[in-house]
């Protein structure tokens, strides 16, 4: 076939050889592989999970796509031994690693049966059955799966017939070689660093709508409680929001967008302080400390002049918490000696306190000079263009 | 004042230095570079028996910052507490570490008797401001069964003020001259 796309049409009188009725077959079947290359991403679809028994290593029933767009579809719980993983490792299998486990798509024609043309006339094949083969790879023929090129855009589908070379990881297995059994299956395995796991579909695409006025990416196709979701409604006036599903169906929100503009959060916002906003922090902080910044305001803003801070400071001297052990007839009275915060925003303060004996005429006295602690309220506000941006 | 605060303590001894509550984030461990700054500013008590002003700027790597229930009593004299575990405990009695010797190369940390467990000690020496900026801080370690630990510094001589912490124990303040 060449590079064009050739429908088959038909007219009244043809005579139609299986030439023919092929064409028409394989121009669908070309047209949905491109479908589902170029609109689709390949990987798993649905389902093949791995599970194990330990004796048996099990393929759960499920749908994928491979890369020239051929659709490998998993009818029927697929089961693999011991005996087939060692027919690949041999007896050597390290226990300690995970062994990829592959999907890929076999096309083949089914037994032939006699023609209806008579007892002269050969075994022809009528089907071609679009199976599936699993096998076990190597250790680091993971990373194969994801280096693979699909060919170049055609107007044929793939071959008719025979064993597709794309690879679509179903997850790993790790192999307990004493009790010769399958120790454990997992979905992913960290490769240097990166995640190399079981790839899904995806969607090549620019702009997506919905219909009922609400549009929702999950992570997870059932979420539970914990999987968070994005939802951009028309309710509201126009929402975007960031949340979780409590159940089924019921979304809660704990940041939302409104129409307005207004940010709505459940919890805190932080990072750099937002342009011309006053930003706040208040507490209790004792002497010798600089002192706390709101958040998103940092120390090199205040040097470098990006940001600008009001301090507002007031000793804090709490009469029922006395510096030292108080005797009968004694009182401890606090003066501020020194109150005030630096060029370095440092707070200086010092409480001179003063314990009296009142039984005693005249009165003695002692003297101790100690760190105090200062009620403090910092306002900031960062400069246009300065302090606002990541 | 909110359930929790945060303490500034000396990272090899424990000892509090500092403790302040922040409304906006109470719970959240603060930016230790951010509350330190320039330099945390440790100064001595004064009392009638010992009236010198001394003062030590400490850098960040030698503080730690962590967040504790609030205890109110540490606003009023911090310095008199340690970190324990995920909270503060007050050091009290008049046992303290010393400074038996100082030297343009060493100090000399002693306690009134033998340890009878490894003790960590830490020691700041300033110069007497605004005769001189030296500044120095080390830290060690005196042994079981032993009553002093010497620490190798390099100081010109001088008046010092000197800061000495040592586990389980008050932070002892004193004043030193060095030939």
């Amino acid at each position: 076939m060449n590079d064009v796309v050739s429908r088959p049409i038909y007219y009244e009188g043809q005579i139609l050889g299986p030439a023919d009725l092929l064409d028409a077959i394989e121009y669908a079947r070309a047209k949905r592989e491109r479908h589902d290359r170029y609109l689709h991403r390949w990987g798993i679809v649905d389902g093949l999970t791995l599970t194990s028994t330990g004796a048996r290593l099990f393929v759960e029933p499920g749908i994928a796509i491979d890369g020239y767009g051929r659709e490998i579809v998993v009818t029927d719980r697929l089961g693999l031994t011991a005996d087939d993983f060692r027919r690949v490792q041999g007896t050597s299998a390290d226990a300690a690693a995970l062994y990829p486990v592959f999907l890929t798509s076999v096309f083949r024609t089914r037994e032939p049966v006699p023609s209806a043309m008579g007892a002269c006339a050969a075994l022809q094949a009528s089907r071609i059955q679009e199976r599936f083969q699993v096998r076990f790879g190597n250790l680091g023929d993971e990373t194969l799966a994801e280096e693979q090129e699909a060919p170049g855009l055609s107007a044929a589908p793939s071959p008719a017939e025979g064993v597709s070379q794309w690879l679509i990881l179903l997850g790993f297995v790790s192999w307990n070689d004493a009790a010769g059994s399958f120790a454990s299956v997992a979905d992913f395995k960290d490769v240097s660093g990166n995640r190399i796991g079981r790839r899904y579909v995806g969607v090549n695409a620019d702009s997506m709508a919905a219909q009922s006025g609400t549009l929702v990416l999950k992570t997870q196709q059932r979420p539970t409680p914990s999987n968070p979701a994005l939802r951009l409604s028309d309710d509201d006036g126009g929402t975007l929001s960031f949340g979780f599903f409590e159940r089924p169906g019921v979304f809660k929100p704990v940041v939302t967008v409104t129409s307005d503009g207004d940010i709505e959060a459940k919890g805190k916002l932080q990072g750099r302080a937002v342009t011309d906003a006053v930003q706040m922090e208040s507490g209790v902080a004792t002497d010798g400390m600089t002192v706390p910044l709101p958040p998103g305001i940092t120390p090199e803003q205040l040097v470098d002049g990006s940001a600008t801070v009001h301090t507002l400071i007031s000793p804090h001297i709490d009469p029922t918490t006395p510096p030292a052990p108080t005797p009968a007839g004694h009182v401890w009275t606090g003066a501020v000696q020194e109150c005030r915060v630096d060029d370095d925003h440092r707070l200086l303060c010092r409480i001179c306190w003063t314990r009296i004996d009142l039984t005693a005429s005249p009165p003695p006295q002692e003297v101790l000079v100690l760190a105090g602690s200062c009620d403090y309220l910092v306002l900031a506000t960062a400069r246009r263009g300065q302090g606002g941006g990541p | 004042m909110t359930q929790n605060m945060a303490v500034l303590y000396i990272k090899h001894t424990g000892h509090v230095l500092a403790a302040f509550t922040r409304t906006a984030d109470p719970d959240g461990t603060p930016d230790l570079a951010a509350v330190v700054g320039a330099g945390f500013m440790l100064r001595n008590p004064l009392t009638h028996t010992f009236h010198d002003r001394l003062q030590f700027v400490l850098p960040p790597d030698v503080l730690d910052v962590k967040v504790v229930p609030v205890d109110p009593a540490v606003f009023v004299n911090p310095q008199t507490f340690v970190v324990d575990g995920d909270q503060v405990t007050r050091v009290g009695g008049a046992t303290t570490a010393r400074v038996s010797a100082l030297t343009q190369t060493a100090i000399d940390i002693a306690l009134p008797a033998n340890t009878t467990s490894d003790l960590k000690v830490w020691a700041a020496i300033a110069g007497r401001a605004p005769a001189t900026s030296e500044r120095q801080i080390v830290a060690g370690q005196i042994n079981s069964g032993s009553a002093n630990v010497t620490l190798t510094l390099a100081i010109l001589p001088g008046d010092y003020g000197v800061a000495v912490a040592a586990a389980g124990l008050p932070i002892a303040f004193g004043s030193r001259s060095v030939p």
